[in-house]
């Protein structure tokens, strides 16, 4: 038979010889039935028990004495030790988080980030000498030379920087030649690849990433993200370890801020733009396209402008867009809209006709038509012929069955002297003088008649030629579309007020006499086969800082909406002096608005209306 | 532990001394007996009875104490195993992560590359399309060819004439429009 019992799982090995420990001979186990022997008494002598207690002692002053190192640590010194362990582990770790970017209508990238490289040198680390190492440098970093070079390296002993946006390749070239002492930091950089094309509606961001005009200024609460700084812990390699990463490191979203800025009719706009103020040789303009039914804009373009990406090459007076900031005077422009005031009034009817006598005197002043030198007084005339001739005296004629207050308070409803909430900095609200200033006299509704006397922006003409083509409610124009992720859907878009203005009938009425204008008035310029559209050329002069008028400044502009039948465009063009003889809007602008417009037409697919 | 079999058979260590007196070479006789059926012992003072089955087995409490011994013992052997895995991954998850990190930041960074590389090759195509060199002229709507929308065609009805019966083919359907495959 085997052992019945099971062996112990712990044996000591045998040192010596074991005493018997038990002194109490009766216990049970030597009174088991399974144990029969009898033990004699042995007496343990006396040094080995000593040895064992002296065994335990030593163990259990060990243990003592960790337990009170334990103590010591974990509780007195544990602030200072878990301080120098934070220090040495814990790393504050700024993932990159890149500006959002910008796009387009057509998802074409306006704005994005580029990687680029700074080169810092440090001169006391050098191996071979500086004459040396600039000869090399020099042709990688063109516009140095060698010379300039020496003289950057004999600035300080380290830590100069030669240059700052260095692309891929070139920083490439500069590792390749494997020299001490020259360091290539990495860093992002805002990078605008349409260059001129968009940059009046997006803007430039300066070297601290800070937003400075434009969109990128004006909406840089979307566009930049939280500087989110963690603390994670890192292993000795340096790897980090993921379990102390918290939520949101990798979190950030990939929305884009997509613009309603339609890529194509930008280019053809500016071309168009810059041709005509290349021959007139004039001194600014802008090309405005808006879409009347939300008021989101297609293209905004302002002549002369500058590169975003470097931006720093270029005069401070570009950053701003002045089709949004700068106010002048419409002239005939704003013709139709003080029909619409009139027939929303009541005071005149569509069929009226007014007598044209080619000059009137207001208020003791002499006001003529701007053809009465060669054509006089034309006799009785339409409202449309009034618009087609753009007759000043038709107007005053027309706006003088007015109550003088009544359309002072109309063309403040318009928004005059407002600003109108655009999403572009700088939004200036026009000036309309003072009711008191405005309804003594009868001149000052008179030169308002035919859009002299107060001053809009070329964005708020547009705003208010819009309410005629939508059937007479202002909306706000606009430049952001939303903020779109990568499949297009919108994950946030802006609201903007609308505002009813006229009535139906009557934006159809001015609208349908607008048409007259191009088809037989001085928009001519503009028609374009198969298509209804309705427009309106101005041709101001422009105000001297010192009163009056500058004899031989004028501001040329016209305005179109396409198509008429369902109005959905409308175009506005402004030169600002034009310099020649034969410069009025129709032969400055109007051309301008009809490359536009055709551009228009194909990118969209306007069909014809006959 | 060693093979032979010993008379300890509890934890303690039961050593026998009083057998000095009793001559060495019988001793492993002596315990061979235990096993065996009782054989008169040389040794008068000692009696060696035979083992019940019954009494042999260990009482209650050693046994209770024996199982939760075996048990905790597999428990641990259990847990020390899991520990071991769990460290294993402790170790090989971050290296991993770190790995992954390192590739998204990558993947990230050529992302932006090719974006801004695409980007500005759209740009310049555009400005070179612009030049009038090329040949390239602006879309306008002398170039565009509108098409109206199809009617779409109205169903085919047989032709039934209730007017003319005479005519036999009056009777069977007529297609007024080709079928086209």
């Amino acid at each position: 038979m085997t052992d019945s019992n099971p062996a112990p799982l712990f044996s000591r090995p045998k040192r010596r010889p074991r005493k018997n420990l038990t002194k109490n001979k009766n216990s049970n186990l030597h009174n088991s039935p399974w144990r029969k022997t009898v033990k004699t008494n042995v007496k343990p002598s006396g040094l080995p028990q000593v040895r064992l207690l002296l065994v335990w002692g030593v163990l259990l002053a060990g243990v003592l004495g960790l337990g009170w190192r334990v103590y010591q640590l974990q509780i007195i010194q544990a602030p200072k030790l878990q301080e120098k362990a934070r220090q040495q582990q814990m790393v504050d770790l700024r993932p990159y988080i890149p500006r959002r970017t910008i796009v387009d209508s057509q998802n074409n990238v306006l704005a994005t980030d580029r990687l680029v490289y700074s080169l810092y040198v440090h001169p006391k680390l050098f191996k071979t000498p500086k004459e040396e190492i600039a000869q090399k440098l020099a042709p990688i970093l063109d516009q140095r030379t060698p010379q300039k070079l020496i003289e950057k390296f004999n600035q300080r002993e380290s830590g100069i920087r030669i240059a700052s946006a260095l692309t891929e390749e070139v920083a490439n070239k500069i590792t390749n030649l494997s020299l001490d002492g020259l360091e290539l930091i990495q860093h992002y950089s805002r990078f605008y690849p349409q260059q001129k094309i968009a940059a009046d509606a997006i803007g430039y961001v300066d070297q601290d990433r800070r937003g400075q005009a434009g969109v990128e200024y004006s909406q840089r609460q979307l566009l930049e993200y939280d500087l989110l700084t963690f603390r994670i812990r890192r292993a000795g390699n340096g790897a980090i370890m993921p379990a102390s990463v918290p939520e949101g490191l990798l979190d950030f979203d990939d929305l884009q801020l997509r613009l309603t800025l339609d890529l194509r009719l930008q280019r053809a706009a500016r071309v168009a733009l810059k041709q005509k103020m290349r021959y007139y040789n004039a001194k600014r303009g802008t090309v405005i396209v808006m879409d009347v039914k939300d008021g989101s804009l297609l293209a905004l373009v302002c002549e002369p402008t500058y590169n975003p990406n470097q931006y720093f090459k270029y005069n401070i007076e570009l950053f701003k867009n002045w089709a949004v900031t700068d106010l002048y005077e419409p002239g005939s422009t704003f013709k139709p809209i003080n029909v619409a005031i009139a027939l929303e009034a009541g005071v005149i009817k569509p069929h009226n006709f007014f007598y044209d006598s080619g000059k009137i005197k207001v208020d003791g002043w002499n006001i003529y038509n701007h053809d009465y030198h060669s054509r006089g007084g034309r006799g009785p005339m339409s409202i449309a012929k009034i618009l087609q001739y753009s007759s000043n005296v038709g107007m005053i004629q027309i706006v003088r069955r007015m109550n003088k207050g009544d359309y002072y308070s109309s063309l403040k409803k318009l928004g005059l002297g407002e600003s109108m909430g655009v999403d572009l900095p700088g939004d200036a609200p026009g000036y309309l003088k003072s009711e008191a200033e405005f309804t003594v006299r009868s001149i000052e509704a008179a030169t308002a008649s035919f859009g002299q006397g107060f001053s809009l922006t070329p964005l708020k003409l547009l705003q208010l030629h819009g309410a005629i083509a939508n059937g007479g409610t202002l909306v706000t124009p606009h430049v952001v579309q939303g903020l779109a992720d990568l499949q297009g859907h919108f994950h946030w878009q802006p609201s903007f007020p609308t505002k009813k203005v006229f009535s139906e009938s009557t934006a159809r009425a001015v609208l349908e006499m607008m048409e007259t204008v191009v088809t037989k008035g001085s928009g001519k310029p503009a028609r374009i086969e198969g298509y209804r559209i309705a427009g309106k050329t101005g041709t101001a002069q422009k105000a001297s800082p010192w009163g009056g008028y500058l004899p031989n400044a004028k501001i040329t502009s016209f305005v179109a909406i396409l198509p008429v039948e369902s109005p959905r465009y409308a175009v506005v063009a402004v030169i600002d002096e034009p310099k020649g003889s034969n410069t009025f809007g129709s032969t400055v602008a109007a051309p301008i608005v009809k490359s536009v417009m055709e551009t228009l037409i194909s990118v969209k697919g306007i069909p014809p209306s006959k | 532990m060693s093979v032979a079999p010993q008379v300890d058979v509890t934890p303690r260590r039961y050593h026998l001394k009083k057998q000095i007196t009793a001559p060495r070479s019988e001793k492993n006789l002596r315990q061979d007996r235990f096993s065996q059926n009782p054989v008169p012992s040389r040794i008068s003072s000692q009696k060696v009875e035979k083992l019940s089955a019954r009494a042999q087995q260990p009482p209650i409490w050693l046994r209770t104490l024996l199982l939760l011994h075996y048990s905790s013992s597999v428990l641990t052997a259990c847990l020390i195993a899991a520990i071991l895995t769990v460290y294993a991954l402790t170790v090989y998850a971050p290296q991993r992560w770190s790995r992954e990190y390192k590739k998204l930041m990558n993947l990230q960074r050529d992302e932006r590359h090719l974006t801004a590389a695409n980007e500005s090759l759209k740009n310049q195509l555009a400005q070179q399309a612009e030049r009038s060199d090329t040949g390239l002229v602006n879309s306008n709507p002398t170039n565009a060819i509108f098409l109206p929308p199809a009617p779409v065609p109205a169903p085919v009805t047989p032709l039934v004439s209730s007017t003319n019966p005479t005519t036999a083919e009056s009777k069977l359907p007529v297609a007024t429009v080709p079928l086209a495959y």
